[in-house]
């Protein structure tokens, strides 16, 4: 029963911290304290620089990893930037990528 | 009545690449939660609650061995630290939000995010609460799927989590085609590449994302003294 109740705390205490970071922007500049100019500036260029890092988030095992599933990985994402470059249907662009990512990986 | 059923359309459509990413992780997730020793109960709370993928699937291994509160704590710092940026640019988009904005603020994960970031400004509140709204349920019933049937999956759909990757690197290249978006972009990618060669796969992004903010922030000065002068 401890050990549940230990376990309800640390599921606790992981939503706390996620919701905390969230709400903290918002906390920090919402309601009418109203947003600083910089900030304001920072909320209009940061969203494409923050895409291009989620990018590189989800291939960073590509320089840690082994060599086929960084080629793997690569050769998918430039088909993605191809396609969509090539076509600019989002959801071609993704199925597409993903398809060819899963039979890389099985062949 | 047809509006609203425009707008259900129009989310759906919206998130139907972060379906098949959270479909998929939330049931790795649940299956891995399951083999721990943690049943649906514990998925479902996990998904509704914490609603963080990476973090989730760190947690296992501390419910597994009953973790100290504090490692617990600075751990979810850590690896979530990155989602301090998100809200930063729907502080006013988000005060539109009536009594929808706290769920809003709550459910701003990576993916529900990056499909913000690749709408108009302009887009209608029904929408977005919905983007949000359907991206929970296919993790909540992503996990609950996993939980469930554990690791007796009937098809193999390993790779299919790239869609995320696909997803983000798509809203990249949208984002690529305006003028003023290209610099950012460029930068947000560069620092984040160092940051990976520099300090490792583990706890790069946030470091990454710091350096950033701190450098387009001081070119907006730069830019306002330039200005000014």
């Amino acid at each position: 029963m401890t050990g549940n109740l230990h376990a309800a705390a640390i599921v606790f205490v992981c939503a706390a911290v996620t919701v905390a970071l969230r709400a903290l922007p918002f906390v920090c500049f919402g309601g009418k304290r109203g947003v600083p100019r910089l900030v304001s500036a920072l909320g209009r260029t940061l969203p494409p620089a923050i895409m291009a890092a989620l990018v590189v988030y989800c291939l960073k095992g590509v320089p840690y990893g082994t060599l086929a599933d960084g080629a793997r990985q690569l050769i998918a994402a430039a088909a993605v930037v191809a396609l969509h470059v090539w076509r600019r249907n989002t959801l071609l662009s993704i199925a597409a990528g993903t398809g060819l990512y899963m039979l890389l990986l099985r062949i | 009545m047809k509006e609203r059923m425009g707008a259900c359309v129009r989310a759906f459509r919206l998130s139907l690449p972060v379906m098949c990413g959270y479909l998929f992780l939330g049931t790795a997730f649940g299956a891995t939660l399951a083999q721990a020793g943690f049943g649906p109960a514990w998925a479902l709370a996990s998904s509704c609650f914490v609603y963080a993928g990476s973090l989730q699937f760190v947690m296992v291994p501390f419910l597994a061995a009953g973790a100290a509160l504090p490692t617990v704590a600075l751990t979810a710092l850590m690896v979530n630290a990155r989602h301090l940026f998100y809200g930063l640019s729907y502080i006013e988009r988000f005060e539109r939000m009536g009594r929808a904005r706290p769920y809003m603020i709550f459910a701003l994960t990576d993916e529900t995010y990056s499909v913000f970031c690749g709408l108009p400004g302009d887009e209608e509140n029904g929408v977005m609460i919905r983007v949000a709204l359907y991206d929970q349920c296919y993790w909540v019933i992503g996990s609950m799927i996993g939980s469930v049937l554990a690791s007796q999956l009937p098809f193999d759909l390993t790779g299919i989590d790239f869609s995320m990757t696909a997803l983000f690197i798509v809203i990249c290249v949208e984002r690529a085609m305006n003028r003023q978006d290209r610099a950012p972009l460029l930068l947000g990618g560069v620092c984040a590449l160092l940051c990976l060669l520099l300090l490792g796969p583990d706890a790069f992004l946030a470091p990454a994302l710091a350096l950033t903010a701190f450098l387009l922030t001081a070119a907006e000065i730069t830019k306002g003294r330039a200005k000014a002068s």
